[in-house]
């Protein structure tokens, strides 16, 4: 759910897997991270954070193992994996395209 | 092979871990929401929020926990699969709790559906599956027509087919062969077998590779070389042991030993469906088996001997227009190389017949297979629409019952497509358990059907045990409809989306009487006591038209008769000590006590085969026209054998038989006079009767006129005979007649002994190839057996029919008393006797039942008028058949009124008031 702004499709999924390249994070985690580096700007709700997870963790991007955190509680905890990551850099050179692209287009426009 | 990318195979991997530990992951789902929510808590309270605020705040953010698992199992591939198999797993739990309900549902559904795989496997072995043959579109019959008569067409002779296979430019590969019959000696005891015999490339052409061993040489096909080698088939292989030494060893045929050098592949039945041949033998070997059917011993090589059936295959791409038109050419080559042999012949490709092998043209109206395979599966649907209309009142009635669980299903905001959907999958678990025990009723009615047709058939039959993917298919269809028609239709209607409906259900039991008579159970019960009428009368005709044909009285005699047949070609003897053997034989059983009267014939009575010649009025009579008669060459004696009457003129005398007296005279019978001498005056008459292609036609004076005897039962009326004396004609396969004074089949069959013994003595080689009394020769034949199978069969489908639409009836009247208890309560509480109640309830059944005896009776008149075309002596009415029907299913019907009426008499008021 993002309240801001529209996710563009497939942004969510790029958002997550950049989120995990530095560090492995629980689900508020990374629903926390995402809106701290956005400034705020997507906030995402477990609505879309969960069936995202799950369909990166389907292809293999991801991976989820139970943990602890500080205070004891169990939490899942998500990891970058090999293929994610190759998956990470593919996707962030194809937005940066695409981006590139899109602000051409509305430059020339406006 | 297919390359299967990784992600593939890990989503299938992922998908093949979820379905099998499905609720492993559910649970894991629900843990990982548990601790995100837990944390989210956490997180707020971190924030400064009271543990409340908190909670509060994360439950906002949270939009149900419910929510976020179903959009993540959304997420997940093979969400659909898994919401699926989800429904048939809950549908089976719920199928577990009613076993009863289920067991009844399955057993009817298998009837249903078994019914209709079992014949449904028939057609598709005869009609539809592909024959064992390489790429069978390619492969062809080649067809020599004449051109000034399109209709008319002849087998190749040697020469002709060597030509044609050599310079034509459209097969790929051009066989030759033709079936015969050949004698198949093991020890003492001869065997008729069927035997292909073939071109040195027919294998080839069909596309197959042998079993075991090698194909015939060009060496053994040329005609006349007379090297005895043999191919025997896979199914004759298999019944003498699957001997692993089987190459090599030798085989006594037609009195030759004959080497086996090969073993046909299992499953080939040539260019025809079901039956194979024993036998291949090479073209070479042609003058050792063409028999007397054939008029044999003409050499093969003679381009005037037309023999031969050709089946091509064409090459890759090509048109059947484009190669009839290069075929043409070359036949026109051919007409102008020789004359005298190929005057007006055009050769033609068609697609070959399955169900025969012909030198002529015909598909058998292969166009019209999808309306034969109607007409065979319409009697079954039938069946399969009554087990369906039964299933629905089931459905419908366990559906009352489950009203508060779906009206609770409703009101939480299950959409009514779910609950349709989850209704219907149980209908089709339903079906697909009825469909595999449907599989198993049908293929072990099949293994029964087929071993009766093998023991009336000279052929060996095959017939895959296993189900293939037609039949499986099908059954799959018979299951998808008969859901459709008991699933579907009460799932709509109950999962409508009207809460208050069970209430209105009762007001409408409640309602006036004819509105209740014709509520929506009691219409589909109606609909099956008709459709089981219909049935019940159809099978009354079969079984009728079956006890008739057993009880046949064919023109001839029957119960002091025995008969022989034997054939000295099938050890090889020449037609001169065949002539010496019937010469010797004769008198010899005339001379054995016990027999007062022998008769030699070519052709048997209901021995599955006639030949039809045409016969006409000899020049300088005018009246008639030409009749097609049934032929027989017989001694003297015949007609005072069998005792068919002799009703003006003669018999023949024994200087006309044996002698081969110039005199040329014939025999016919009162169909046959009445035909071509409406006058009544046959005798001293001349005809012409066809000597054989190319020949002058034999002019015979008529000499005698007899009685007119049947030959089949099944394929119409009885046709005109015309009888020669045999002597003047010789034909090596010959059946003997027998009559004996001894009554009582015990007696009898010591005096077949006797017969057996003199022709031992006669010849101790020559072949016996059936030696029985005439009435067991008469119940082993094809005709009274498709008689009975088809009662056997339609009196299954009658009995099955009767006892789901009983079931019905009962079921719907039990549900009926039961809804009601609360009203009869009521009635009997306001002074209402037993009695009245029970004929308050018995009533109503017995007007469901009336009206459908009603319908049910337009509709079995309806198929009898059809079935009176097709059955042996069964009129459209038939009041007994009809009345027997209607009488049975009346009075089990009355029963399964009765019995639930009882227990509504016995409905106590105040019981019945408190269970509200």
């Amino acid at each position: 759910m993002a309240r801001s702004a529209e996710l563009l499709q497939g942004t969510l999924d790029l958002l997550i897997l950049r989120t995990l390249e530095l560090r492995s994070l629980h689900g508020v985690g990374i629903a926390d991270r995402i809106e701290q580096v956005t400034h705020g700007v997507f906030i995402v709700g477990p609505g879309s954070l969960f069936p995202a997870l799950h369909r990166l963790a389907e292809r293999g991007w991801i991976e989820g193992q139970w943990g602890e955190l500080e205070n004891g509680r169990r939490a899942k905890f998500y990891a970058l994996t090999a293929p994610g990551r190759a998956q990470l850099s593919k996707e962030k050179r194809n937005w940066r395209k695409v981006f590139t692209a899109m602000n051409q287009a509305l430059g020339e426009e406006s | 092979m297919f390359w299967f990318p990784a992600s593939w195979l890990q989503k299938a991997a992922s998908l093949f871990r979820r379905l099998r530990n499905r609720d492993q992951a559910e649970q894991e789902l629900d843990d990982e929401v548990q601790a995100y929510f837990a944390i989210l808590i956490e997180r707020n309270m971190a924030r400064g929020l009271s543990r409340e605020d908190a909670a509060r705040a994360a439950r906002i953010e949270f939009e149900g926990p419910e929510q976020v698992k179903h959009k993540v199992r959304e997420a997940r591939t093979g969400a659909v699969m898994e919401s699926i198999l989800r429904d048939i797993g809950y549908a089976a739990r719920i199928l577990r709790k009613a076993p009863g309900f289920t067991a009844v549902a399955v057993l009817t559904l298998a009837l249903g559906i078994g019914a209709n795989t079992t014949i449904f496997s028939l057609a598709n072995v005869v009609l539809l599956k592909p024959l064992k043959i390489n790429n069978p579109q390619e492969v062809v019959g080649c067809y020599s027509v004449d051109t000034h008569n399109p209709g008319v067409s002849r087998a190749f002779s040697y020469p002709n087919y060597a030509d044609l296979r050599d310079r034509n430019s459209v097969f790929s590969s051009l066989a030759a062969h033709n079936l015969t019959q050949a004698g198949l000696t093991t020890g003492d005891t001869t065997h008729r077998v069927f035997a292909d015999v073939v071109s040195s490339n027919y294998f080839a052409t069909a596309g197959v590779a042998l079993f075991k061993g090698r194909t015939f040489t060009d060496a053994e096909e040329k005609p006349d070389a007379g090297i005895p080698v043999a191919i025997v088939s896979y199914p004759y292989w298999e019944k003498h042991g699957s001997d692993p030494e089987q190459l090599g060893k030798t085989l006594r045929i037609n009195g030759r030993t004959f080497t086996v050098i090969g073993i046909a592949p299992e499953g080939f039945t040539g260019t025809t469906a079901l039956v194979s041949s024993d036998l291949y033998l090479p073209l070479g070997t042609y003058s050792f088996l063409a028999n007397e059917l054939e008029e044999g011993g003409q050499s093969l090589s003679l381009r005037a001997n037309a023999r031969l059936i050709l089946i091509g295959r064409l090459k890759p791409g090509l048109a059947q227009r484009d190669a009839d038109a290069q075929l043409a050419l070359l036949a026109s080559q051919m007409e102008k190389a020789y004359p005298a042999d190929n005057k007006n012949q055009t050769f033609v490709v068609h697609p070959l017949n399955r169900l025969s092998i012909s030198p002529n043209p015909d598909t058998n109206g292969a166009e019209s297979v999808p309306l034969v395979i109607l007409a065979m599966m319409s009697l079954p649907a039938v069946v399969l629409l009554i087990a369906s209309l039964n299933l629905a009142n089931m459905m419908l009635a366990r559906g009352a019952a489950r009203h508060k669980e779906i009206a609770i299903r409703l009101a939480i905001g299950g959409g009514r497509g779910r609950i349709v959907r989850q209704l219907c999958t149980e209908g089709f678990l339903l079906a697909i358990l009825g469909g595999a025990a449907g599989l198993l009723i049908a293929s072990w009615g099949n293994a029964l059907l087929i071993r009766s047709l093998v023991s009336v058939i000279p052929f060996d039959v095959v017939f895959p045990s296993r189900p293939d993917i037609r039949v499986l298919a099908a059954t799959m269809a018979f299951c998808l409809l008969s859901t459709m028609v008991f699933g579907l239709w009460p799932a709509w209607r109950l999962s409508r989306p009207d809460v208050s409906m069970d209430l209105k259900a009762r007001g409408e039991d409640a309602g006036e009487a004819s509105r209740r008579l014709f509520s929506r159970r009691n219409v589909l019960v109606m609909a099956q006591i008709s459709l089981s009428l219909m049935m019940l009368a159809v099978s009354g005709l079969f079984v009728r038209s079956a006890m008739r044909a057993e009880d046949v009285k064919p023109g001839f005699s029957i119960e002091h008769e025995l008969v022989a047949e034997v054939d000295p070609s099938l050890a090889g003897y020449s037609e001169i000590r065949g002539r010496q053997i019937y010469a010797a034989l004769l008198p010899r059983l005339q001379n054995t006590p016990g027999v007062e009267s022998v008769a030699l014939a070519w052709m048997v009575p209901f021995g599955g085969s006639t030949v039809v010649e045409p016969i006409r009025p000899a020049a300088g009579s005018p009246q008639g026209g030409e009749v097609f008669a049934e032929y027989n060459i017989v001694t003297e004696d015949y007609f005072k054998t069998l005792g068919i009457p002799l009703l003006l003129g003669r018999s023949f005398l024994p200087s006309e038989t044996f002698s081969g007296s110039p005199q040329r005279v014939a025999v016919i019978d009162k169909l046959a006079a009445e035909r071509l001498w409406p006058n009544g005056d046959a005798v001293g008459k001349h005809l012409h009767a066809d000597a054989g292609p190319g020949k002058p036609p034999d002019e015979l004076e008529v000499v005698g006129v007899v009685g007119t005897v049947q030959e089949r039962i099944v394929g119409g009326e009885s046709r005109p005979d015309i009888y020669v004396p045999f002597g003047q004609y010789y034909r090596a396969d010959t059946h003997i007649h027998l009559k004996v004074s001894a009554s009582g089949r015990e007696a009898q069959i010591r005096t077949l002994e006797t017969v057996r013994r003199k022709i031992r003595e006669v010849d101790a080689g020559l072949p016996v190839l059936e030696l029985k009394t005439l009435r067991d020769h008469l119940d082993g034949s094809l005709d009274l057996w498709v008689e009975e199978t088809g009662a056997r069969i339609l009196g299954m489908f009658g009995a099955i029919a009767l006892l789901l639409a009983v079931i019905g009836l009962y079921g719907v009247r039990v549900y009926t008393v039961a809804r009601r208890t609360h009203e009869i309560g009521i009635r009997m509480a306001l002074g209402a006797s037993s009695a009245d109640t029970r004929r308050m309830i018995l009533r109503e059944g017995l007007m469901v039942t009336a009206i459908g005896l009603v319908c049910g009776l337009v509709l079995a008149l309806a198929i009898g008028r059809i079935l009176a075309g097709f059955l042996y002596d069964v009129r459209a009415v038939d009041a007994a058949v009809l009345l027997s029907a209607i009488l049975l299913l009346a009075a089990v019907a009355t029963l399964a009124c009765y019995l639930p009426a009882r227990k509504a008499a016995r409905v106590d008021p105040v019981v019945a008031l408190r269970y509200e």
